[in-house]
């Protein structure tokens, strides 16, 4: 009974695994400009000027910026901005 | 040509080289965003995260340990980013969810009839991994999704064996129950892994 048992269990287990990873399989690809965006970010992490002036117009971009509400972190939010700036500037 | 080994791209990306994080995120960043989106089941977070984690990659290089895996660490980072993002949600966005939800009730049920059925189970699935405390989630997506064995789900998440087999054990059972994988199944002990 209690290998009748285990075996169902590994089949439903295994049936579990293959539904998920047929689910998995099945998601949304991540857009293509999140490469390009991290590897942005960390460019700008390497040149990102320390002193209180960028603040400034980093501030500036701040309610202009849609990216802002879809960023958790508003430190990658700034190095995005100030990345920004470089361009532009 | 020689491809770069993590180890090597790490020490690279350490000394300032961008493209050695953009190496990085070309080998890992399928694994991130699956993992982030099977926790948080929305795409748009999962984008979120995967950008998030590779910034922090590059961020905290320093600290990331060349001689190690990699994987454990983005696992690592990805299941942390999703644990505050699901948190941060539910304590500002539920009042509004269930606001949006009221609204678009009648739009969806139209929807929905209008959807085939061939999408049925996968979104049956997708809502019964939702449902699961995230807690259990997270173990079933790195066991089931990402193939890792309890021993590194352990280490990743810095639990006991025990505590990863009995979130496993409880997340599979509803599972399992949620989508009738168990229906024959009897007496199944629910203390087998204390």
């Amino acid at each position: 009974m209690n290998s009748h048992n285990s075996d169902e269990q590994a089949f439903a287990d295994r049936e579990l695994a293959s539904l998920l990873k047929a689910w998995i399989a099945e998601a949304p690809k991540p857009p293509a400009e999140v490469r390009q965006r991290v590897v942005r970010y960390a460019d700008a992490l390497h040149w990102l000027p320390r002193a209180e002036s960028w603040r400034a117009w980093v501030f500036a971009f701040r309610l202009l910026s849609p990216e802002y509400h879809r960023l958790s972190n508003p430190y990658d939010w700034i190095t995005f901005q100030a990345s920004r700036c470089r361009l532009v500037l | 040509m020689n491809v770069p080994l993590d180890r090597e791209l790490i020490f690279s990306l350490q000394s300032g080289d961008v493209d050695a994080l953009g190496a990085l995120y070309d080998r890992h960043s399928a694994l991130v965003y699956r993992t982030a989106y099977a926790i948080t089941g929305d795409p748009d977070a999962a984008s979120d995260l995967l950008q998030d984690v590779f910034v922090r990659l590059s961020r905290f290089a320093h600290r990331v340990d060349p001689r190690r895996p990699l994987e454990p660490w983005l696992y690592r980072m990805t299941a942390n980013l999703a644990y505050t993002w699901l948190k941060r949600r539910k304590r500002w966005l539920h009042p509004l969810d269930d606001a949006m939800e009221w609204l678009l009730d009648s739009a969806r049920e139209r929807s929905l009839q209008q959807q085939a059925e061939k999408n049925a189970e996968a979104e049956q699935l997708h809502q019964a991994i939702l449902k699961l405390p995230v807690q259990q989630r997270v173990v079933v997506v790195m066991y089931y999704i990402n193939d890792l064995s309890l021993q590194e789900i352990a280490e990743i998440l810095e639990i006991p064996i025990g505590t990863v087999k009995s979130r496993l054990h409880y997340g599979r059972q509803s599972l399992r129950k949620v989508l009738n994988l168990d229906a024959d199944i009897q007496g199944e002990v629910i203390c087998e892994f204390t």
